[in-house]
């Protein structure tokens, strides 16, 4: 093997092999991702034309036992859920890469960026765990009500969201070519003013990665989720009363709405709507982005 | 290259046909009674080594439909989902479910009458229940599930705009109720959990095979009339084990 690596001989039926190989990977991938969506939009559409649209998609009306399947507070709840993840984890996971990539140097630094790793590496049931153990009592305490909730929901994923959004963040900021630096101290700016008007504007599409990634596994993840928010699918009860997000209502009621059910559609309607609503979102940073670069 | 050929033969023996079942039946359905499936299929697959069984969850209704769409060889369901065409039907026995509560609410029995007005939200602290003063606090399972199908049944439905906690498992429930003051909720099987007060229904504590117990589900399995001689042999040792017990199913009493 290791001669026909450092052989500076070429193969071309190997070539060949190694394009069509790759290929198929390439294709294979783009072939599993229309089919999935075919499938999901075949059930979503089906279930659309028998119900209507604009009920369906604003309603708030949800019971599948008596055929009630409006979806339109779980989209609210889950936009409520990442929304309020995103608002705690953006300022503090900027600070963090911040401080990681300006303040801190060698040791520090380098400890951070694996501590953050490993961080983003933990299964989200661990973060559902430490809700349940830390977040659900500690909000009993303050709000008066059971714990579950939709905060407690946007505090377990705004921590499971952080590492990644720093560690990627850091990388970003990282990216800002240190002759700039250099160039920008010597025409007189504080190391302030390096940070506001050279580092961060230099490194925002990385920055605009980094927030697409943290959002979509907010809005996306659900079993940390289902572990705190209590799950009441009937009406909206404030952030510190229990709720529900589409992810979790999917999990939940797939052992009511299995497949070849007659209502099954519905799930496949609230899965197409998170795909469309993560879509909608890269395509907005894609935008932004190209937007800046213009 | 070498490794790459021995590793390639050892695949290969792996994935013949000598060393995989002849025949496999799939088992789907109520989660509540997984575990007492698992204890029997592993002692009937000794006996049955040509016979790959597999198992899954999903719920009672998931059972029922991978049965009607030839996905599923035995649907497990705790609700009474009715008989369809070509397929058989059989009971199990009943498991009790049972009222659990924390253990600061300060009561540790209570009516029917009682758990009605809990479940109706018509009372709203423990102590017009002769507790302690605490709001009450409900944890229910989700629509499919058997047990709220019990309670709905018996108690009538909650009310919608009653802030539920639902949980997806019994597990689940006794870990809200027991971390959650003020809360009360309804497990199948009949376990006793720590760190939560088992309620006494009228005074009645809850004892293998007594009748006058008001809260039971009758899990069933169901499989196709058409199945094959294996299918049955499951069916019976499912129906037949003296494991049952120790999972809660009891035969019926007839109340």
């Amino acid at each position: 093997m290791k001669a026909f690596f450092s052989s500076p001989r070429t193969y071309p039926q190997i070539d060949r092999m190694w394009r069509q190989i790759v290929f198929a990977a390439a294709f294979s991938v783009l072939a599993l991702l229309t089919l999935m969506i075919l499938v999901l939009l075949f059930g979503a559409l089906s279930f659309l034309r028998h119900h209507g649209v604009i009920s369906t998609l604003l309603g708030r009306e949800w019971d599948p036992g008596r055929g009630q399947l409006q979806i339109g507070l779980f989209v609210v709840e889950s936009a409520v859920v990442a929304g309020l993840a995103m608002l705690v984890a953006v300022p503090f996971g900027l600070g963090v890469a911040i401080f990681g990539t300006q303040v801190a140097v060698g040791f520090e630094r380098h400890g951070l960026r694996w501590t953050l790793t490993i961080a983003s590496a933990v299964p989200s049931v661990a973060y559902g765990w430490w809700g349940l153990a830390v977040v659900v009592p500690g909000l009993r305490g303050l709000g008066g009500g059971s714990g579950y909730s939709l905060l407690a929901a946007g505090l377990v994923l705004a921590l499971m969201i952080l590492p990644t959004f720093s560690v990627l963040a850091m990388e970003a900021l990282s990216q800002v070519p240190e002759d700039w630096h250099q160039a920008s101290l010597a025409l007189g700016a504080n190391d302030d003013q390096n940070l506001v008007r050279l580092v961060l504007p230099a490194s925002l599409p990385g920055l605009r990665l980094a927030f697409l990634t943290a959002l979509a596994r907010a809005v996306g993840e659900t079993m940390a989720v289902q572990m705190v928010i209590g799950g009441t699918a009937a009406r909206f009860h404030g952030l510190f009363g229990p709720g529900a997000t589409l992810t979790t209502q999917i999990l939940t009621d797939m052992a009511i709405l299995p497949n070849g059910s007659s209502d099954h559609g519905v799930l496949d309607l609230m899965a197409m709507v998170l795909f469309v609503g993560v879509t909608a979102m890269t395509g907005w940073v894609g935008y932004g982005q190209g937007r800046a670069e213009k | 290259m070498t490794w790459l050929m021995r590793m390639i033969l050892a695949l290969g023996l792996l994935l013949t046909p000598g060393a995989r079942p002849d025949a496999s039946i799939t088992v789907m359905g109520a989660t509540s009674l997984l575990s007492y499936a698992r204890a029997v299929v592993s002692g009937w697959a000794r006996q049955h080594p040509e016979i790959r069984v597999a198992i899954s969850g999903g719920g009672s209704y998931a059972g029922w439909y991978g049965l009607a769409a030839g996905h599923a060889d035995i649907a497990l369901s705790d609700l009474d989902l009715g008989r369809g065409p070509a397929v058989n039907e059989r009971r199990l026995g009943q498991m009790p479910i049972l009222f659990v509560a924390n253990p600061e609410n300060g009561v540790e029995s209570v009516t029917r009458r009682d758990l009605v007005r809990i479940f109706s939200g018509r009372v709203h602290h423990w102590q017009a229940l002769g507790g302690n003063p605490r709001p009450i606090r409900l944890v229910a399972r989700p629509s499919g599930s058997g047990a709220r199908a019990v309670v709905s049944q018996s108690l009538g439905e909650t009310p919608r705009h009653l802030a539920q906690i639902i949980q997806l498992s019994n597990g689940a429930v006794v870990r809200a109720v027991e971390e959650t003051p003020g809360a009360i909720g309804y497990v199948e099987g009949d376990r006793r959990w720590p760190g939560v007060v088992t309620l006494r229904i009228g005074g009645q504590a809850y004892r293998p095979g007594s009748r006058g117990w008001p809260f039971y589900a009758f899990p069933r399995i169901y499989w196709r009339q058409a199945a094959s001689p294996a299918v049955f042999s499951l069916v019976s040792a499912l129906a037949h084990s003296s494991l049952a017990r120790s999972f809660g199913i009891f035969p019926r009493t007839g109340s």
